[in-house]
C-alpha cells in the first residue's frame, strides 16, 4: 500500500512536425487506500496520466512517487502495480488460471503451490473458480472482465490502475460490476486510480474525482463537492445528467439581465462578482417549472418543446428565447409541447461563472453543511 | 414475354452464380492438380511404356479398372502399376544426399530467416525509429527486382569472396543459405510485421505490468499469439528455399547439390529416366505435404480470437 504523488507531471508527444501536450503540469496526490477517479472527455489526458503512472509512457517532465519512493523512471515491472485494461488484455494462449498466475510467476519467487493457492483465493474472491481451466475465448465478456480483475488482485499490488475497465460491458452488467468493484476496492483497501469518461462511474465510484480537460487538472474533490461546488464552467457542465443549463447574462443593478428576462439577485451576491459578463448555471433539478400565468418578479417565460418521461421523473425541454433549457420534474410532467410556462430559480441554487475564463464566482449553496464534513477540500488549479 | 417458369428469380440467380463460381474454381483445381497427377502416374509406369508415342493418361483403362474393382483381380493391378522406379532411383544418382542437402538448406534458412524477421517485423510493428518508412520501403523494393537480374552480380560477388578472402562460399551450405536469406528475410519481415500489428499493444503492456521485460513480453506473449503467422511465414521461407533452382544451379551445383538441381541428373546423354525422375519428384513433395498437414490448423484457427474485446 502506498499513496501516489504526481508532481508537475507533463507528457508531450513529439512527432517530426508537431508536439502535443497530453498532460500539462499535473499535481495530484492519491491518498493511501483511496479510490481516485480520473475523468474527462476523450483526449483530456486521463489515460496518458494513468499510463505514466504505470510506466508505459515516458514522462517528459515532473516526477511520480509511490510513498517515499520515486518511480518516475522505473520500468513497469519494478513498480508493484497491477493494471486492468479496457480490452482486458487476457493472454489468449493461456487458461484463466495461467493468466492469473503469470504475474506471480514473473515477479515473485513463490513456489508453484503457493502461486496456486493465491490464484485460488483470488478466484474465490471474484467468484470465478469454475472458469479457471478455460481459455479466454471460451468466456463471456463479463467473465473475461472478472478474470482480468482476478489477475490484478492476485498480485496484491501497492496500486491498482484501471483504464476504463467497464466500458466494454453492456449497461446492466456495467452497473452491477460498478458496485462489485467498489466493494472489492473497499475490502482490499488498495490505492486505486481509475480512468473513465463516464461521469456516472466517476460520481458513484470515486472517493474523490479529478476532472481533466486538455491535459490540465480542472478540479479534484469528492464527487458531491465537484457536483455542487464546481471550480469552473467546464466541471459544472461535465458532471450531472442531464447537464447543467447555461445562459449568458449581464450584471446590472443587482439583477441578472438576459434578453428574455431580468432576474433580481441580492446586492451582496452582486457585489461579489468579478465581472459583469457572466454565465448563469442552473441544474435541471433546481429549475422550478410552473404553468401558472403569474409572471412575477424574476419569472422566466418559456415554451415547452419536448417532454421525456423517464418513469420516476421527466425531463422537460423548454426554449427561453433562442436558448434551450432542461428542467427535471419529479414524476409525470403535466405539460405538453407548445405550452407556455414560467421558470423560477432559487438564488441559493444558482451558479455564476465568468464568461471569458469560465471561473466560478458563485456555486450552489446546497448541502454546504454536509460537504464541510466530507474529506478533502475543493482545490482549484 | 418470358414464360413464368423461365423467369430469373433470386433463387435461380443464386443457383446459377453458385454453379458458375464452382465451375471456374473446378477448372483451376484441375489445371493445378493435373501436373501432379501426371507426375505420380508416370512414376508408377513401367519404364518401357513411358517412352511410347501414345502414352495412356491412366494407369488402368476403364475396362481394367472394372476388372480390378469388381473381380478383385489384383494381379492385373500389379502388372500395370510398377514401383520399380521408386526403388531404382536411389541407385541411379545419389538422390538421398541431394534430398538431405535440400532439407538442411531449407531448414536452416527457415530458422535463421525467422529469427531475423521476427525481431525485424516486431521492430517495424512496435517501434518508431529514424528512417523507418524508407527502410521498410527499401525492403519491399528488393522484391521488385527479378532474381535473374541479380544472379550475375551475386555470382561475381561469390567468386570474389572465394578468391580474394579466406572464406569459402561457392558450393557451400552457408553460401547458398545466405543467398536464400537475402530473398526471404524482407518478405518475412513484412509478413510478420502484419501479424504483430494485429496483436493489440495492450497485451504486451499487460505482460510488462505483470513483471516482464520488453523482451520477455515479446517471447512470452507476442510470439505465442503470432504463432499462426510465424508458421505461415516459415512455410513460405521453407518452400522458397526448397523449390529454388536458379541460384542453386550456379552457386551450389557441386558438393552440396540440392534436390531441385540434382534431379536433373536423371537426364543423361543416352537417355532420360522419366519414371525415376517423376518418382523422385513425388517423394520430394512429401515434406511439403507434412508441413501443410502440421501447420494448416493453427494458421486457419487464428489463435488470437477471444483474448481481447474491442
Amino acid at each position: 500500500m502506498s499513496d501516489v504523488e504526481l508532481d508537475q507531471l507533463t507528457k508531450v508527444y513529439q512527432s517530426s512536425d508537431e508536439s502535443v501536450t497530453a498532460v500539462d503540469d499535473l499535481d495530484l496526490t492519491v491518498e493511501d487506500g483511496e479510490f481516485l477517479v480520473l475523468v474527462g472527455p476523450s483526449g483530456c489526458g486521463k489515460s496518458t496520466t494513468l499510463r505514466c503512472i504505470a510506466g508505459l509512457e515516458e514522462v517528459t517532465e515532473g516526477a511520480i512517487r509511490f510513498g517515499d519512493t520515486e518511480v518516475t523512471d522505473d520500468r513497469p515491472k519494478d513498480r508493484d502495480i497491477a493494471m486492468v485494461f479496457q480490452n482486458y488484455a487476457l493472454y489468449p494462449h493461456m487458461t484463466a488460471r495461467q493468466n492469473m498466475e503469470f504475474g506471480l510467476k514473473m515477479s515473485t519467487d513463490l513456489s508453484k503451490e503457493e502461486r496456486a493457492d493465491r490464484v485460488d483465493d483470488a478466484a474465490s474472491t471474484m467468484g470465478i473458480e469454475e472458469l479457471l481451466p478455460d481459455k479466454p475465448k471460451a468466456l463471456s465478456g463479463g467473465q473475461q472482465q472478472r478474470v482480468a480483475l482476478g489477475r490484478a488482485i492476485v498480485r496484491d499490488p501497492a496500486v491498482f490502475l484501471m483504464d476504463e475497465p467497464l466500458s466494454n460491458l453492456d449497461a446492466k452488467l456495467r452497473a452491477q460490476m460498478r458496485t462489485e468493484l467498489q466493494e472489492l476496492q473497499q475490502d482490499l483497501g488498495v490505492t486505486t486510480v481509475y480512468v473513465t469518461h463516464d461521469q456516472t462511474e466517476a460520481m458513484t465510484m470515486g472517493d474523490r474525482i479529478a476532472i481533466l480537460n486538455h491535459g490540465e487538472l480542472q478540479q479534484v474533490g469528492t464527487p458531491l463537492e465537484c457536483y455542487h461546488q464546481p471550480a469552473n464552467q467546464f466541471v459544472a457542465g461535465f458532471l450531472g445528467e442531464p447537464t447543467m443549463n447555461f445562459l449568458e447574462v449581464g450584471l446590472s443593478d443587482d439583477a441578472l439581465v438576459h434578453d428574455e428576462f431580468v432576474l433580481p439577485i441580492s446586492s451582496a451576491l452582486a457585489d461579489s462578482m468579478g465581472s459583469s459578463e457572466l454565465v448563469l448555471g442552473i441544474r435541471p433539478e433546481d429549475v422550478i417549472l410552473s404553468t401558472a400565468d403569474d409572471a412575477g418578479d424574476g419569472a422566466i417565460p418559456a415554451t415547452v418543446t419536448v417532454v421525456e418521461p423517464m418513469g420516476d421523473a421527466s425531463n422537460v425541454y423548454v426554449d427561453v428565447g433562442t436558448s434551450s433549457v432542461t428542467v427535471s420534474v419529479e414524476g409525470h410532467a403535466a405539460v405538453n409541447p407548445g405550452d407556455e410556462v414560467t421558470l423560477a430559480v432559487d438564488e441559493s441554487r444558482l451558479h455564476l461563472f465568468d464568461r471569458a475564463t469560465g471561473e466560478s464566482y458563485k456555486h450552489s449553496d446546497v448541502e454546504a453543511a454536509a460537504l464541510d464534513d466530507a474529506d478533502g477540500a475543493v482545490e482549484a488549479p | 414475354m418470358i414464360p413464368e417458369e423461365w423467369r430469373l428469380t433470386q433463387d435461380r440467380a443464386d443457383f446459377l452464380f453458385d454453379l458458375l463460381s464452382r465451375g471456374v474454381l473446378g477448372l483451376f483445381i484441375v489445371l493445378a492438380l493435373f501436373p501432379i497427377y501426371w507426375m505420380v502416374m508416370i512414376s508408377l509406369r513401367n519404364p518401357e511404356e513411358i517412352g511410347t508415342s501414345d502414352p495412356s493418361y491412366f494407369v488402368l483403362s476403364l475396362d481394367e479398372l472394372r476388372t480390378v474393382v469388381f473381380e478383385g483381380d489384383l494381379d492385373l493391378l500389379a502388372s500395370e502399376v510398377d514401383f520399380a522406379n521408386y526403388v531404382d532411383m536411389w541407385d541411379q544418382i545419389p538422390l538421398l544426399e541431394f534430398y538431405v542437402n535440400s532439407l538442411i538448406i531449407a531448414g536452416v534458412t527457415t530458422v535463421l530467416a525467422l529469427a531475423v524477421a521476427i525481431l525485424g517485423g516486431y521492430a517495424f510493428s512496435r517501434h518508431s525509429f529514424p528512417g523507418k518508412r524508407y527502410i521498410g520501403g527499401a525492403l519491399l523494393a528488393t522484391q521488385m527486382i527479378p532474381g535473374v537480374l541479380i544472379l550475375l552480380p551475386m555470382f561475381l560477388l561469390f567468386i570474389w569472396i572465394q578468391t580474394e578472402t579466406p572464406f569459402k562460399v561457392v558450393d557451400t551450405y552457408h553460401g547458398i543459405i545466405f543467398v536464400y536469406m537475402t530473398f526471404t528475410v524482407p518478405v518475412a519481415i513484412w509478413m510478420l510485421r502484419g501479424f504483430f500489428d494485429s496483436i493489440p499493444a495492450s497485451m504486451e503492456e499487460a505482460a510488462r505490468v505483470d513483471g516482464c521485460t520488453r523482451f520477455q513480453a515479446l517471447y512470452r506473449v507476442a510470439l505465442p499469439m503470432a504463432a499462426p503467422g510465424i508458421a505461415a511465414t516459415g512455410m513460405f521461407v521453407f518452400l522458397t528455399a526448397f523449390n529454388e533452382v536458379l541460384f542453386a544451379g550456379i552457386l551450389a551445383g557441386g558438393e552440396v547439390t540440392p534436390f531441385s538441381i540434382g534431379i536433373s541428373r536423371f537426364q543423361t546423354q543416352q537417355t532420360t529416366y522419366w519414371g525415376q525422375m517423376m518418382a523422385a519428384s513425388s517423394v520430394a513433395t512429401i515434406p511439403i505435404i507434412i508441413l501443410f498437414a502440421l501447420f494448416q490448423r493453427p494458421i486457419v484457427e487464428g489463435l488470437t480470437e477471444g483474448g481481447v474485446k474491442q
